[in-house]
């Protein structure tokens, strides 16, 4: 039972991430953004063409894929999604349903991920089947440090939005956006740059997914889903929130699938049914929203 | 010298006209009335003049310069700052905070943005209230911290869309005072206000406005005594009273 819930944990550490930046952008700029699965992706991606091309570790390759998936995130934004919003959250909702089905018919080409699976494999894989005991509880390294890197990430992103004028005027502009532009805010920066942050935490989930899961385009639909169980389970908005929930449902899931007869299969499904039950019984979710 | 120039200002909603060619300039250091029955256009003025609407038609000019298109936050930087009827505090936030965030956008850095929030906490008497959450707070103190929220951002030009609304006899007396002294210290005031009181005590001179349009300016004691404007605003009570 110990061994399950760190392996829920573990996993969940990672899903946290990948909310955190769905939480933050949708309680900056209130904007649901559909194509957040996919910078998981690029993410896996980058790290991927890095270790096959030059054989750069994963976890180091963050320090690519982060900045990649911000900048994309920061055009999408800047380009599209702020002027969709003018018309709504129906308009950003499709358009960022656009996007998504975009970058994985695009990273789908021959010359990029192509249409197969991939995976990282290879003797100068450090990650690739690397276990640290301690006690009798076993721990999957690449996840351990992914773990680690969460909780780094939190922290960092805690101080970030209490500590620094930009974090401040975020939630500033979260809070009341005609408020922040009437003291000097460019709320539209502000929110390019909180569309950007958000898809780089994606990014650097991916990095750190790549280490152990399979590759392939249409993989962040997947982190979607998941992503949006754990802003609901934590209210949506919540940074507290997503770390929380995402460690639920990591535990979930693995409880699930170690306990339930056949469970291994149906291991999502864990998590669909806790998104119900929080959505009648709780639909604000357990912390409530708010950055 | 005049700060702010509006030169047959209108604004088409639809078919609506919610302000008609109104035409108006503000001296340097002046406190300038706007006043008006309820849907009047007082706060679409406002709000074109802050860059959150364009104008259909007109120009605004600020310290002679167009700002036309211009949106809040470039004026805001420009020296044009702004208090809202409904108040927007950010109710997470301390008080400090607040103040912090409108500080932050004109500092060079936080140590410089935290001394000037303590300065204008200290103005607006808000020191004892410094660390509560904003959404805690009374209406009174509540529209307090909307007027210092705008003068931590250094304004050149402040506009108060009914600052003392909801306040009590007392607390509009003190409201009055903040705006003189806010005043004296060099930033042009326009004020829209139900209050006569306290628009009579403060402003050098009164606009008004009904159906969007224009319909007397100048001097207050002239202003209040326009048989236009008891018609169309004050009643025949005010002018008894």
């Amino acid at each position: 039972m110990v061994q399950t819930l760190f392996d829920g944990l573990m996993i969940g550490g990672v899903y946290a991430i990948i909310a955190l930046g769905l939480t933050l952008i949708f309680g900056v700029m209130r904007v649901i953004n559909m194509a957040h699965g996919e910078f998981v992706m690029i993410g896996m991606f980058v790290s991927y063409f890095l270790f096959t091309s030059i054989g750069l570790d994963p976890f180091i390759s963050i320090i690519i894929s982060a900045p990649a998936c911000f900048l994309v995130g920061y055009l999408l934004y800047r380009f599209f999604v702020e002027k969709a919003k003018e018309g709504g959250e129906e308009n950003t909702l499709l358009l960022t349903a656009g996007a998504s089905i975009f970058l994985i018919n695009f990273m789908a080409l021959p010359f990029l991920l192509g249409p197969n699976f991939s995976r990282l494999t290879g003797d100068n894989l450090f990650w690739q089947n690397n276990v640290l005991n301690i006690g009798s509880v076993s721990f999957n390294s690449a996840l351990l440090m992914g773990f680690f890197v969460t909780g780094i990430l939190i922290c960092l992103l805690h101080l970030f939005l209490t500590k620094t004028d930009i974090g401040l005027a975020m939630r500033a502009s979260a809070q009341e956006p005609q408020a922040a532009q009437i003291v000097g805010i460019n709320v539209s920066s502000i929110s390019g740059l909180t569309f950007g942050l958000g898809a780089a935490f994606a990014g650097v989930a991916g990095s750190i997914l790549a280490t152990t899961y399979p590759i392939y385009a249409s993989i962040g639909s997947l982190y979607l889903v998941k992503s949006f169980i754990i802003v609901v389970l934590g209210g949506m908005g919540s940074i507290p929130g997503a770390a929380i929930g995402g460690l639920i449902l990591g535990v979930t899931e693995s409880f699930g699938a170690t306990y339930i007869p056949g469970g291994t299969g149906y291991r999502d499904v864990f998590g669909l049914i806790i998104f119900l039950i929080v959505l009648l019984y709780r639909p604000q979710g357990l912390f409530g929203k708010g950055v | 010298m005049t700060i702010l120039k509006v030169d047959n200002l209108s604004k088409k909603f639809g078919g609506l006209n919610a302000v008609k060619n109104v035409s108006f300039s503000v001296g340097k250091g002046e406190i300038l009335g706007l006043i008006g029955p309820n849907g009047a256009g007082k706060t679409t003025c406002f709000n074109m003049i802050a860059g959150v609407f364009s104008q259909s038609e007109g120009k605004i000019i600020f310290e002679g310069k167009e700002i036309n298109g211009n949106p809040p936050y470039v004026l805001n930087n420009r020296g044009l700052a702004r208090t809202f009827q409904i108040v927007k505090p950010l109710a997470k936030l301390s008080v400090f905070d607040n103040l912090m965030v409108a500080c932050l956008s004109k500092s060079k850095n936080i140590k410089d943005a935290r001394k000037k929030a303590k300065e204008v906490i200290t103005k607006t008497n808000l020191e004892e209230l410094k660390n509560t959450t904003a959404g805690s707070l009374s209406i009174g103190n509540l529209k307090r911290l909307e007027v210092a929220r705008a003068l931590a951002t250094d304004p050149t030009l402040l506009l108060m869309d009914e600052p003392m609304g909801g306040l009590t006899p007392s607390e509009v007396d003190g409201s009055i005072q903040l705006i003189k002294d806010i005043n004296k210290e060099g930033v042009t005031i326009v004020l829209v206000e139900h209050i006569m009181k306290a628009v009579m005590a403060v402003s050098d001179s009164i606009i008004v406005l009904q159906n969007g349009s224009l319909i007397s300016k100048g001097e207050p004691n002239d202003v209040v005594n326009d048989k236009n404007v008891i018609k169309a605003y004050l009643g025949d009570e005010y002018v008894k009273s």
